[in-house]
């Protein structure tokens, strides 16, 4: 493109794109935009358009009692309008009475609404927001159609917000069904003085008839809103004086299952929280620290009675403006980034520092939680996505694909793909084990006969079916389900891949899988600095292939296992069988208790009390039936000490060179080319498609399998102790590694579990890794994630995740050593370039004319925004009914291609 | 002015104003805005203004240069009693008009062609200064840089450049444009160094400019260094050799990061048809694969955005409005294995913008960036900006408006050497 001034003109814009789940589809009927499209205007300078969107509770089918439920979703019907509670008016009246309504019930401030009820068809408000602020509302509330139904009070569904501009506007959003009614919007605001720069939805307080709507502007006042129809009590105004904060609102956002607080943040740099229900100090807040962490200060109002702001947050470095914040999926975790190029990442409840993350280069400008809140993934002015572990509380992977700054990164839950397999582990009971590994086995079968793409929806179909236990059967270990459960989506479920959609300035969506295999690579390669002890026996199975590829699928398998190469090492202490899977289920807990990588190990040794002893039985029974995952399991080993060895040694080196075949094809040139430098380590930075991963781990069992399951299977618990010795061998190297290298303190752990298999002496050994990550907090890497790790184990052993977190929040907190870039790079917090794991985009795809400003994903579709005002629904593979009729022919769609 | 620059002084508040700061615009002497937004970029790039305030305090009374006219300059704005206001560049420009006839004139010229000639013209000076008796060197190998376009020289794959060798003749000096036909293709968007003409294909850095091994200041400042790599197809020897620059010229696409530009101007490109390679083992003409990246990161990193691009069916040079956002802060993904330095980070610290909608017309503005502060350097107006207004700067999405203020030269400093 681009040789022509004006090529981007003619560039065609995508309607549709493959990918291996199939076709996504843009429904050109369910397009969002302003309702009276005027010709290009330039919105360039105008807040980015963003999109809020809520799912109504839906009105029960029956008749209700209060409701005009006569509307129910839909409404035409109508009819009648008897008092609805929320809405308190009548429906079939018009605006008319709906003023009334409103002007009664507008409580607060601003409004000095009445509207005139011009015409039967809107209502009107105008408003003052102060500092000559004003607002001018319509509301298509009351229509009647011409049949003289009521036409419009819409129950249930969703609902859609977005601003364009001065303007705001909520749309009744209809999904993949049904087209939009450009023309009916539920409300739309028009501002003079100022833009809404931001909004968000309480779907906690949301009723059948609408949600509480938080509009955030630029020039820093809150507005609360309730863009229904009937009365609008819901109308305050926070800031209102900009006594507060003066500058723009960056981001909003509702707690967690709270249906009065919100978090604010502004362009300053600062944080607010506020509550609804509380009115804002009459003159400008006095504060007094609340709390003081490192790089950060938590200040409270000085007043006497309770007032707004309940607390601001400031943070220390310049030019901090939060560009974005969002809340893990289980509540408890914040994490901001900021115009300084930070990712900051809080227990919200301690307000303790977690752990940081630092831009390669430029801002962070948005953030996202994977649905199991293990990782989150930001994107920025370094026109990157980088993914962060929690648990490790280091970089694990950057993806490089976009050509402007990513503005908006979002994980797909509903693609991203679990394995039952992982909760086998965690069970304390052999024998389901035993039907774990051999379901295991069945499915890597499966997977390897299909192609990698099959594989990967057999994987996720499992999950989606009912979590992990389907395919095993296995009843979860109660314990870790519950901690398992703060875990938003599927605390069960551990991720084997994840699906992660990015939109840039450049106009283009990308769309990455990041498989665990990935995320688990060992730290920098710089750090392993050599090793000779690839020549391990253990080693050896990986060695022997010779090819990396291989023997980096074991990785893959004990990284899907999840076991990053710390993990790998406690995995490998572990057992080599079950070891991926407990170090998966580690990572789950992890999660949960955030604790760093070496939080990992422990959560293993809590499992591994479960685990270890299911994963000796497993390894026997696995043996023969699964070769595939007694392989695993030795492969496993393998890995584990290679990853350990990567780790500290480098030793990662072959293997992890491998890693470098992986998937992408182009990727591998780019990584040989990194990895030039450190030889073969570099190329351990792999990124395996769930596919390739899958079927190499497979073929890599079988490799395995011939030489070392012997050694495993061989005995449960012997043929264990025996993995044991060999790993112990490793692992002796791996303590002396470890000396070197503080952040091996997971190895540390791993390796004791390896010397005491028993779980009493994982116990121990947990203990004592407390003790020595206690005392190797100082590690280099990040002194934090070493005393979170001892933390994490603590915790873990206890299995009280929640307790354990806070715990481990309080003691990782101000682990934090310096906020200065220079510093940060090549730690953990901002890996070299070529130290971290480079993802390409399985899609990457011009949709757009203007920058794009947001993406939702939903269960049916997916949204993206457009700094040019519309917002455009793409149709998941097998959901664009309605619109089919619409796609040119030349769309029909050639399956094969990645894209047209 | 008074009262703009005691309100840019209100504005600033006199707390926070920095001392020994001083913020003076420059009178434009009819279309010498060129000059002016390009002398306040690199007042504010600090090494580069410490080294020339020193070139002053050691040459009392020298004979009559450029450089010694831009020191009298910046001394002037720096030992100012007031600290705002504006001061009339004349001697200067005066002496710029004698050494180059092409700005002998009122007519506007391109700013980085202007920064260009002064930096190289400087360097020379101070190599012909330290070489006083001898036979100056400098000028005499610069002139032999065949300075041609980055990418251009080939189809490149996908950097998007428009220019083939014929385009971008604009914003490089005259002598270079042509030059691209060349197999090597030459220094990429190298402004050329003295010593840069680099012929040997197979050597590794050899800085040829031997004869004066020493690097001046002007180097030390600016000078970074390209390698290019070069596989022959047919027998697969990759050869590489060095080349200076003193700034890069990209490529501009629509709606990316100066990131991406960079990016694609280390894009691999084929050098095939009539374009091909002379490879020494072959001793023939190859085909052959080329890229460029960065070896030695400049302590200024100075980038010239290619907006000027010749369009054939127009017989002219157009103005390339395309949005392209540069970050404050910046990292060089382009570096070869063997960087020095790859992860060298950089702020920004100075912009040169060109307002309007072509080449020949049109005005020049710089941005720069002051203990924290940004100011609007429009001629002898001086203002104080917010952060958040740079995005006005990136240019446009679209083609309707004819006219744009965007971005044309970036100076990025490196963080290292700042303190």
């Amino acid at each position: 493109m681009a040789n022509q001034v004006d090529a981007n003109v003619k560039d065609d814009l995508k309607t549709q794109f493959v990918t291996r789940e199939g076709t996504y589809r843009l429904l050109t009927l369910s397009e969002y935009s302003r309702p009276n499209r005027v010709g290009y205007s330039n919105n360039q300078s105008s807040p980015q358009v963003r999109v809020s969107i809520v799912t109504l509770p839906n009105l029960a089918h029956g008749s209700k009692p209060n409701s005009d439920t006569g509307g129910a979703t839909n409404a035409a019907t109508a009819a009648t309008a008897t008092t609805a509670n929320t809405t308190s008016n009548s429906r079939t009246s018009n605006g008319a009475t709906q003023h009334a309504g409103t002007t009664g019930a507008a409580t607060t401030t601003l409004v000095t609404a009445n509207g005139g009820g011009a015409g039967g068809d809107n209502s009107t408000v105008d408003a003052r927001l102060g500092g000559g602020i004003s607002m001018h509302s319509m509301m298509n509330g009351g229509v009647v159609d011409q049949n003289g139904l009521a036409a419009s009070q819409i129950y249930g569904g969703d609902r859609i917000c977005f601003n364009f501009g001065r303007d705001l506007y909520v749309y009744a959003f209809r999904g993949v069904k049904k087209g939009t009614e450009m023309s009916k919007p539920i409300d739309k605001k028009f501002y003079k003085g100022t833009n809404p720069s931001c909004h968000d939805f309480n779907a906690n307080a949301a009723t059948p008839s609408g949600a509480p709507l938080l509009v955030g502007f630029t020039t820093g006042q809150i507005q609360l809103v309730t863009p229904q129809l009937g009365p609008r009590e819901l109308r305050k105004l926070f800031n209102e004086e900009r006594l507060i904060d003066k500058t723009k609102v960056t981001c909003l956002k509702w707690l967690p299952n709270s249906p009065h607080l919100f978090l604010a943040s502004h362009a300053s740099g600062h944080l607010y929280l506020y509550n609804e229900e509380l009115p804002c100090t009459a003159a400008a807040p006095n504060y007094q620290p609340f709390k003081v962490g490192d790089g950060y200060t938590i200040l409270t109002c000085k007043s006497k009675s309770t007032r707004n702001p309940l607390y601001k947050w400031v943070f220390s470095t310049d030019n901090c403006c939060i560009n974005e914040f969002c809340f893990s999926p289980c509540g408890a975790n914040l994490a901001l980034v900021s115009q300084d190029g930070f990712l900051r990442v809080f227990h919200y409840d301690t307000m303790e520092l977690l752990g940081i993350a630092r831009s390669y280069f430029g801002g962070f400008l948005c953030v996202c939680w994977s649905p199991d809140g293990k990782y989150i993934v930001v994107g920025g002015e370094d026109d990157l996505v980088t993914v962060w572990s929690l648990q490790e509380r280091r970089v694990v992977a950057r993806g490089q694909g976009h050509r402007s700054w990513v503005s908006v990164v979002a994980f797909d839950p509903y693609t991203t793909s679990y394995t039952n397999w992982d909760g086998g582990d965690f069970s304390d009971d052999e024998n389901q084990m035993h039907e774990y590994t051999a379901s295991r086995e069945a499915r890597f079968s499966g997977d390897s006969t299909g192609n990698g793409f099959d594989g990967f929806d057999k994987n996720l179909t499992p999950l989606l079916a009912s979590g992990r236990q389907v395919s095993s059967g296995r009843p979860h270990s109660s314990s870790f389900r519950s901690d398992a459960s703060s875990a938003a989506l599927a605390p069960d479920k551990l991720a084997i891949s994840y699906r992660l959609g990015s939109v840039s300035q450049d106009t283009q969506i990308c769309l990455w899988d990041i498989t665990e295999d990935v995320l688990r690579h060992p730290l920098t390669m710089r750090q392993r600095v050599n090793s000779t002890q690839l020549n391990d026996t253990s080693y050896m199975n990986g060695g022997v292939d010779a090819d990396g590829i291989k023997v980096i699928r074991p990785i893959a398998m004990g990284s899907a296992a999840g076991s990053p190469t710390k993990e790998a090492a406690t995995s490998a202490a572990a057992a080599e069988n079950s070891n991926s899977s407990s170090s998966k289920f580690s990572t789950a807990n992890c999660t949960i208790s955030s604790q760093s990588s070496n939080a990992n190990t422990p959560p293993d040794e809590c499992d591994s009390t479960a685990v270890s002893p299911p994963t000796v039985a497993a390894a026997p029974t696995s043996n023969k039936p699964s070769k595939s995952h007694a392989n695993s399991n030795s492969i496993k080993f393998p890995n584990c000490i290679s990853a350990t060895k990567s780790d500290s040694l480098d030793g990662g080196n072959g293997q992890r060179p491998a890693n470098s075949n992986y998937s992408t094809s182009g990727y591998n040139s780019k990584t040989s080319n990194s990895s030039t430098k450190s030889s073969n380590s570099g190329s351990g930075f792999s990124a395996f498609n769930s596919l390739t991963q899958r079927l190499s781990n497979f073929s890599f069992l079988s490799n395995s399998e011939s030489k070392k399951s012997a050694t495993i299977s061989g005995s449960v618990g012997g043929g264990y102790e025996g993995s044991n010795s060999t790993s112990h061998r490793q692992h002796r190297k791996a303590m002396s590694i470890l000396k070197s290298y503080n952040q091996h303190n997971s190895n540390h752990s791993s390796n004791h579990h390896n010397n005491n298999s028993g779980n009493s002496s994982n116990f121990a050994n947990s203990t004592t890794l407390e003790l020595s990550g206690v005392s190797g907090s100082g590690a280099p890497p990040i002194g934090s994630s070493s005393t979170a790790h001892s933390f994490g184990s603590l915790k873990l052993s206890k299995s009280s995740h929640n307790s354990s977190l806070v715990a481990a929040a309080q003691s990782a907190a101000a682990s934090v050593n310096s906020y200065d870039p220079m510093k940060l790079i090549g730690t953990p917090a901002c890996p070299r370039f070529e130290e971290c794991p480079l993802l390409e985009p399985l899609v990457c795809k011009k949709i757009a004319h203007e920058r794009l400003t947001a993406l939702i994903f939903r269960e049916d579709c997916f949204l993206t925004a457009c700094q040019d005002g519309f917002i455009y629904t793409w149709a998941r593979p097998g959901y664009a009914t309605h619109v089919a009729q619409h796609l040119s022919p030349s769309q029909a769609a050639p399956p094969g291609g990645t894209v047209i | 002015m008074g009262a703009n620059v005691s309100q840019l002084e209100r504005e600033i508040g006199s707390d926070l104003f920095p001392p020994n700061e001083h913020y003076f615009g420059l009178v434009n002497f009819g279309n010498t805005c060129y000059s002016n937004s390009v002398l306040q970029a690199l007042y504010f790039c600090k090494p580069f203004r410490e080294k020339v305030l020193e070139y002053k305090a050691k040459n009392k009374r020298p004979k009559e240069t450029l450089l010694s006219c831009l020191a009298d300059l910046f001394y002037s704005i720096a030992t100012q009693k007031k600290k705002v206001g504006s001061i009339a560049p004349k001697k200067f420009i005066t002496r710029l008009r004698k050494e180059k006839e092409e700005f002998d004139n009122y007519m506007q010229q391109d700013a980085h062609e202007f920064l260009n000639f002064l930096i190289n013209h400087i360097n020379e000076i101070i190599l012909a200064e330290r070489n006083t008796g001898k036979h100056v060197v400098g000028g005499a190998v610069s002139a032999s840089v065949s300075a041609g376009p980055p990418s251009s020289t080939t189809k490149s794959s996908s950097s998007n450049s428009t220019s083939t060798s014929t385009s971008n003749s604009t914003t490089t000096n005259g002598n270079c444009s042509n030059s691209t036909g060349s197999l090597n293709g030459t220094s990429s968007g190298v402004l050329d160094v003295s010593g840069g003409s680099v012929t040997a294909i197979t050597t590794p850095i050899t800085l040829t400019n031997g004869a004066n091994s020493e690097p001046t200041w002007v180097h030390e400042i600016f000078q970074g260094i390209l390698t290019s790599e070069t596989r022959c197809l047919n027998c697969e020897t990759v050869s590489s050799k060095d080349e200076n620059f003193f700034d890069l010229q990209v490529d501009v696409d629509q709606n990316t990061s100066i990131t991406h530009c960079l990016r694609c101007f280390s894009n691999t490109e084929t050098l095939c048809s009539d374009n091909k390679f002379k490879c020494d083992n072959c001793c023939s003409y190859q085909e052959a694969q080329k890229r460029m990246r960065v070896k030695k990161l400049p302590m200024i990193l100075a980038l010239h955005l290619k907006r000027f691009k010749y369009m054939e069916q127009f017989n002219r040079h157009i103005k390339v409005s395309h949005r392209v956002v540069f970050p404050l802060e910046l990292r060089l993904f382009n570096t070869s294995d063997d960087a020095v330095n790859p992860d060298r980070l950089y702020d920004l610290t100075a912009v040169v913008i060109h307002c309007g909608s072509g080449p020949n017309r049109g005005h020049y503005i710089s941005i720069v960036k002051s203990h924290g502060l940004w100011l609007l350097f429009d001629d002898d107006m001086v203002d104080k900006i917010e952060a958040s207004t740079i995005e006005d700067f990136y240019g446009l999405t679209s083609d309707i408006h004819k006219s744009s203020e965007t971005g044309y030269i970036l100076f990025y400093q490196s963080r290292d050497c700042a303190a």
